[in-house]
């Protein structure tokens, strides 16, 4: 297990399988099972986010997606190490930490049904 | 306010020599199935009317609570689930309230193989509007709104989401109206003798055939999505939301969502998906069910853009 902040353009991270997740209109809901947390990400987020399999790392990713949108590539690789930095800090990758305040933010509380009120 | 006397719980065998006044229909809430005893006849009735939109037929229910008032000591008032008793009071009004917040948490319990929203929702035809929102956000009074203007209703509190077909099916409780909306649902304030209307003291329970006859919606597919606010003095303004949005607002009004958090994510998915989706804030409740009305019969003219930021 390594630390968000230890992951650069070598990495090849992949999706944790903890994660289920819903993409509408280009963007990502992720439900992470074992942290209870919900987060949305961006379309330029949820991009990335479908790209990390595992087969390729960042600096390859980062090299197709500028050819992609027309964008240099070391300022894609940029975008693209911060991207995946958050989505480790968030659990969202295997074998990255999470980190334990980014998790607590984003826990999700379920309803109660309301309380009787003692009329 | 020195102690007061409450009387011990009555035995098996006390509760079965009870004189019961009324026994309630069986009424199945979801998947909570029920009756309610009572030694009063008249919340008795008051109970059977309440749940009307809840009743079957040919069914044994599986839980029997008992209603029970003129016990010795200060707390005359109590409710019992089979042989338990649930709660004792000085006055009436907490045991109604703890019966109808039970059903609640049962049916929750028993939700079985549907998702269950903290939502109201109603349909116009075969429409669907689906209200997810936390307490006090104004649901129970927008819906009773809607039912004013032709809606049919399906809940005030707990939207069942069947996963195959994603048609809401009906949880006909009794509208729960808080003393807030008393004044703008003045009419549907419960006509009762005295002694039964004491029951009803800090929150109304309405059924919806009280504001209409026919009220009870069939299953129905949800077309439009509306995260309602009420705030007070409020104009009224509609912003069309990311469905993204909208699926995160869901989720958070899901009961017991963790237990089946993947399969719930896409059950929802798919039906926000299909949805179209806004904010309503609304201090006027008039101008909220317009405007409801017209979001479900396909005009967002008056919304006023598209939420930013992700």
């Amino acid at each position: 297990v390594t630390g968000a902040g230890e992951i650069g353009p070598g990495t090849s991270p992949s999706r944790s399988p903890e994660v289920a997740e819903a993409i509408l209109d280009g963007e990502a809901v992720l439900y992470h099972e074992r942290y209870r947390t919900v987060c949305v990400l961006n379309p330029s987020a949820t991009v990335i986010w479908s790209h990390l399999d595992g087969s390729g790392d960042l600096a390859t990713i980062a090299s197709e997606l500028a050819s992609v949108f027309g964008v240099r590539q070391d300022v894609v690789l940029g975008d693209v190490l911060d991207a995946v930095r958050d989505l480790g800090r968030r659990g969202l990758l295997a074998g990255v930490e999470a980190d334990a305040r980014t998790i607590e933010a984003l826990l999700l509380a379920e309803p109660e049904p309301h309380l009787p009120r003692d009329g | 306010v020195g102690p007061i006397d409450v009387a011990p719980a009555l035995t098996a065998e006390e509760l079965a020599s009870v004189t019961w006044a009324h026994t309630t229909r069986t009424f199945a809430a979801l998947g909570h199935r029920f009756a309610v005893r009572s030694s009063g006849a008249g919340i008795g009735r008051y109970i059977d009317a309440m749940y009307a939109g809840c009743a079957v037929t040919g069914r044994d229910p599986a839980a029997l609570y008992s209603v029970l008032n003129g016990l010795p000591g200060d707390a005359p008032h109590a409710l019992y689930l089979g042989h338990d008793r649930m709660v004792q009071s000085a006055r009436p009004a907490p045991i109604l309230n703890h019966l109808t917040w039970h059903v609640n948490q049962r049916v929750i319990a028993e939700r079985g193989d549907r998702v269950l929203l903290h939502a109201a929702a109603a349909a116009l035809g075969e429409r669907g509007v689906l209200l997810p929102a936390a307490m006090e956000a104004g649901k129970t009074t927008l819906v009773a709104g809607l039912i004013r203007s032709g809606f049919r209703y399906l809940t005030d509190e707990a939207a069942a989401i069947d996963p195959d077909t994603l048609l809401v099916h009906p949880y006909a409780k009794p509208l729960s109206i808080d003393p807030g909306s008393w004044e703008v649902l003045a009419d549907l304030r419960p006509r009762l003798d005295p002694s039964t209307a004491a029951y009803l003291e800090g929150q109304w329970q309405v059924p919806a055939g009280a504001i209409r006859d026919d009220a009870i919606s069939e299953p129905v597919g949800v077309e439009v999505v509306i995260l309602p606010r009420y705030e007070l003095g409020a104009s009224t303004t509609v912003t069309r939301l990311r469905r993204s949005t909208a699926l995160v607002r869901a989720l958070e009004q899901t009961f017991r969502f963790h237990e089946r958090g993947a399969r719930d994510l896409d059950v929802l998915r798919r039906v926000v998906e299909r949805a179209r989706c806004y904010q309503l804030v609304s201090g006027d409740l008039a101008q909220a069910s317009a405007e409801v009305t017209r979001l479900v019969q396909g005009d967002d003219e008056h919304a006023i853009g598209t939420e930013v930021g992700a």
